[in-house]
């Protein structure tokens, strides 16, 4: 044995041993004692320690490493086929272990690989347009008194001038979402086809300048160059037009005939702008004179294409010019402030954080998902680990025996490694079936709400990645049990005394421990956020949103039979009231508009919500009145509007008790109006948001939603009235409706979605954490046979055993639920700060958790050691 | 890279093997590195070039006898084989070739 030098630190050197060359190994040493004792006499030694440690570290580097001379390099296939054979051998050998291993592992790859396919979908967001690195969608942060809005669109007109005010874009193109139409497709004399399609959008005839879509008719230079054109999706124009040619083919739609120039593939599903039908019939007509105050109302999409290498600091560069020559003007009447704001298009769907967007990818989300995804994954190497130690008993004479023979620790460590990788891959198998299985044939898309598509052999990318997944999962699980087995004494182990350490037993209720905890806290925060999901969808909003059945006006035609239609329709006793509204409380109720106000200073503007309502929207919304009264019924004066303001409106101007005859108006309106009454504040968004200030405006118009409240008796049979009078008064338009409560909660559908999720990924770590319990009090009991029978000799009870064989897993359990506490306390208000309206946290529900994980824990020990417990001893003792 | 190519740092270590004739070993080189040239080197990067150097065959390397001041660890001794040798002289030769290209005037005008 060589001599040790007193003064190192023996641990380095064994790090040093651990990854270099034997062969190099006494040299390297010997260079470093030298240098270490000449630092030693030159700096002293603290530093000469610090130094000899980078030293050290420094030789963990390619240079050194490759020189390791692996016994499977000098005949790989021999060897590998040989570490195959005793992988098999060992996994038929214990058939029971092996399914356990192969279950915990499986699950674990399974989370790993929906991951994987959730992460390529959302990372691959609006890629596939062949210039989404030089698309940016154009925002704005508008600022004016009462009003700080930061939108994702900017105003129409200030796409039109952006062309000539910055010739260095190349293209620019303004998109509208329409609201759901009417489609008419007329054949031949009488029969014609309508639905109702919501997917419209209207654009420049330069949209497929900026955006690329594989056509499968027409030509995308071309199509959008004829007046009233309109590009549709090969589903719209199958539904419409079957095997027809679409092409030339006209739709009516509003009151207008759209002819069909161009059908493009259906959109992916990765795309943050989604449409079925493009209509295109506004070119930008330039040298317009275009009043300022236009450029304050961002009402539409504006996307840029820029040069390759632009910076949008120039953009914001150039803006103030543009601002002083349009913005200014009307700036000084509002004391405005704007600001573009740029976005790269790849961003959109996980960065963006804009109002009035389309539906967005909530990132936090995706981080919560993958966390759990990698803890699940983390749980299943732990049960690999555990199991494969804990058996290490049984194992320890094959490895003595092989150690004899004259196989040296590495390669004893590569057995152990190989056949981890090799379960591992096993596992692969049964995870890719599970996700198959999954994605094809259970409604798991709908749960997650994305549509995911598994398809093994069209996605090369997924199936390395998923392989590489489970080669880390094979390779981490194998780390630990490679190195404690390989390192096992020799002689102990031959003799089969071989006994688990303390340190590898402490290791193995570390392990445990984690495990419970991870089960423990996802368990719990899933159980948080359900409470708050309930929290939300429960709470009194202020206005009374049961029973209320909405639908769409859909043009004027039908607007005008409104009034003729709720006379029909109050007919019915079961109908409690009706009326119209132009926006519908929800997610995207009204924008903010400009209003005077009177105020102890003059009249003053701000921002404002605003629904436009017909007769009786506050009877029929249940809204309170707290000052004042509700509109005088029947249509209003041309020359005076009236004006019910919420509380939060009343307080922020000023008005107190008084608010009853201040006077309004709007923007740019000479039609003088008052304030007729106040309400109390109801939450007309979700309960993300806080009560702002809201304006409801009695208007002759009865455009937008027709609210029709029932009183719950005989739903179906009054809705089959209501539609038989829909048929009446709106002929030909479909019958589409929706309840106003359910449209409410779809805001929280997101929530529930990621609630669900959760919920599932929560049993799943749970029943991970629980298969590696029946494995080890498996085990555990037939370790402890003897004392068993010694203890039942004694007088000890069934019951008892069971107690004894599961006490320390149930301590284990116990002490995890403690550990949790802090951090899902944490993850909970973090997450809360979503919302504005929260539930209380109910720390009971931690004790409710630890219990059942405990009764469960026990149930699982208590079925495996049954057995042993209730064998006779004369059995398990004779043997001695 | 060819095998007709030396680094820099390989050349380096090269002449010091040679310098050093029986006392060639990696604390050494490093020792003498940083003395003469005044540049940090690391222990493992002199290594990793020996290795690379014997590997090319411009070096050979013995094991030598325990001494007391290494914790009793044994040297590996490097010499230079006749191929480095003939490597070192022709790189030599060539720096010298190019350098008289190089006009004087130039130089001190610089």
């Amino acid at each position: 044995m060589k001599e040790k030098d007193p003064t190192t630190s023996a641990w380095l050197f064994r790090l040093l041993s651990w990854f270099c060359p034997e062969h190099l190994l006494e040299e390297i040493e010997g260079d470093l004692i030298h240098q270490f004792d000449k630092d030693a006499k030159r700096f002293g030694m603290t530093k000469a320690k610090w130094r000899l440690a980078w030293s050290i570290l420094r030789f963990f580097r390619p240079g050194i490493l490759l020189r390791n001379r692996f016994s499977v390099d000098s005949n790989p296939y021999y060897m590998l086929r040989y570490h195959l054979k005793f992988a098999t051998r060992a996994f038929l050998k214990d058939k029971f272990f092996s399914t356990l291993n192969i279950l915990g592992l499986a699950l674990g790859i399974a989370v790993g690989v929906i991951l994987l396919l959730i992460l390529q979908s959302d990372l691959s967001y609006d890629k596939h347009y062949a210039l989404h690195e030089r698309i940016y969608r154009v925002g704005c942060h508008q600022q004016q008194t009462g009003l700080d809005i930061r939108w994702a669109r900017s105003a129409m007109d200030l796409g039109m001038v952006l062309k000539t005010e910055m010739p260095e874009i190349e293209e620019v193109v303004r998109i509208n979402r329409d609201g759901p139409r009417i489609l008419v497709k007329h054949e031949g004399r009488e029969g014609l086809k309508a639905f109702y399609e919501e997917g419209i959008i209207d654009a420049d005839t330069t949209y497929f300048n900026v955006f690329d879509h594989p056509f499968i008719y027409g030509n995308p230079k071309t199509c959008l160059q004829t007046a009233n054109a309109v590009v549709v999706t090969e589903t719209i124009a199958h539904k419409y037009f079957g095997s027809e040619d679409p092409l030339g083919q006209s739709l009516v739609i509003g009151s207008d005939v759209w002819i069909v120039t161009g059908v493009i593939r259906d959109l992916p599903e990765n795309t943050h702008l989604k449409f079925d039908l493009l209509m295109s019939n506004r070119s930008f007509v330039e040298g317009e004179k275009i009043a300022s105050e236009n450029f304050w109302n961002p009402g539409s999409y504006l996307y840029i294409v820029v040069p390759k290498g632009y910076e949008p600091q120039t953009f914001q560069a150039k803006f103030p010019a543009l601002f002083d020559k349009y913005f200014k003007a009307f700036s000084v009447e509002v004391d405005g402030r704007y600001s573009p704001i740029l976005e790269p298009l790849a961003d959109i769907h996980f960065h963006s954080d804009l109002d009035q967007d389309e539906p967005q990818g909530n990132i936090a989300y995706l981080y919560g998902f993958g966390a759990t995804g990698i803890l699940i994954m983390i749980m299943a190497c732990i049960n690999y680990m555990n199991l494969s130690t804990a058996k290490s008993t049984r194992r320890a004479t094959e490895l003595a025996i092989k150690k004899l023979v004259g196989s040296n620790k590495q390669a004893l460590a590569i057995s152990i490694l190989v056949e981890s990788v090799f379960l591992s891959l096993i596992s692969l198998l049964l995870a890719l079936v599970v996700v198959y299985g999954l994605l094809n044939f259970t409604s798991f898309d709908r749960l997650i709400g994305k549509n995911l598509f598994f398809d093994p052999f069209q996605n090369p990318g997924l199936m390395v990645a998923s392989l590489a997944v489970a080669l880390c999962i094979g390779l981490l699980s194998g780390l630990y049990p490679a190195i404690f087995l390989s390192t096992s004494p020799l002689l102990t182990a031959l003799k089969g005394k071989f006994k688990t350490s303390p340190s590898n037993r402490l290791f193995r209720k570390v392990l445990i421990t984690t495990q419970f905890s991870i089960s423990i806290l996802v368990i719990v925060c899933t159980w948080f956020m359900g409470d708050q999901i309930e929290f939300i969808s429960n709470k009194a909003l202020g206005f009374n949103k049961d029973n209320i059945l909405v639908l769409p006006i859909p043009d004027s035609a039908v607007e005008r039979n409104i009034p003729a239609l709720k006379n029909a329709l109050l007919q019915n006793p079961h109908i409690a009231g009706v009326t119209t509204g132009g926006t519908v409380v929800g997610a995207n109720v009204g924008g903010a508009m400009n209003f005077w106000a009177e105020t102890s200073s003059g009249m003053k503007q701000s921002g404002y919500t605003v629904i436009f309502v017909g007769d009786d929207y506050v009877k029929t919304m249940g809204l309170k009145i707290l000052e004042g009264h509700d509109f005088r019924a029947g249509p209003v004066a041309d020359d005076e509007t009236p004006y019910i303001v919420n509380e939060t409106a009343a307080k922020r101007l000023g008005w107190g008790a008084h608010a009853v005859g201040k006077a309004m108006k709007f923007f740019h309106g000479d039609i003088p109006g008052h304030v007729v009454g106040v309400v109390e504040d109801f939450n007309f968004k979700s309960l993300r948001h806080a009560v702002e200030p809201l304006l409801i405006i009695r208007t002759n118009s009865e455009s937008g939603y027709l609210h029709i409240k029932l009183n719950g008796d005989e739903l179906s049979q009054t809705i089959s009235d209501i539609e038989a009078k829909w048929a009446q008064h709106a002929p030909g338009h479909p019958f589409n409706f929706f309840f106003l409560d359910q449209r409410f909660n779809e805001q929280y559908n997101d929530d529930l979605r990621q609630h669900k999720l959760l919920s599932i990924l929560s049993g799943i770590s749970l029943f991970i954490s629980l298969l590696g319990l029946i494995g080890l009090s498996a085990f555990a009991a037939t370790q402890r046979v003897k004392e068993i029978g010694i203890r039942k000799v004694l007088g000890a009870n069934i019951p008892d055993i069971l107690f004894l064989l599961s006490k320390d897993i149930l301590l284990l359990v116990v002490f995890s639920a403690v550990l949790v506490i802090p951090v899902s306390w944490w993850v909970m208000t973090q997450w809360m700060e979503n919302f504005v309206y929260k539930t209380q946290l109910d720390y009971s529900l931690y004790i409710a958790v630890t219990v059942m994980a405990l009764i469960l824990v026990f149930l699982t020990i208590g079925l495996q050691s049954f057995k042993s417990a209730r064998a006779n001893p004369v059995d398990s003792l004779k043997y001695e | 890279m060819g095998k007709e190519y030396l680094g820099e740092f390989e050349e380096l270590v090269l002449i010091l093997v040679a310098a050093l004739q029986e006392d060639a070993y990696g604390a050494a080189i490093a020792e003498e590195i940083e003395r003469r040239l005044k540049r940090d080197v690391t222990l493992s990067a002199v290594h990793v070039t020996l290795y690379r150097l014997e590997d090319k065959g411009h070096v050979k390397s013995k094991v030598g006898g325990a001494t007391k001041e290494r914790g009793g660890r044994r040297k590996r001794l490097f010499t230079v084989t006749s191929a480095g040798m003939a490597m070192l002289k022709a790189m030599k030769e060539t720096r010298l070739d190019l350098w008289s290209m190089v006009p004087q005037l130039k130089m001190i005008a610089s």
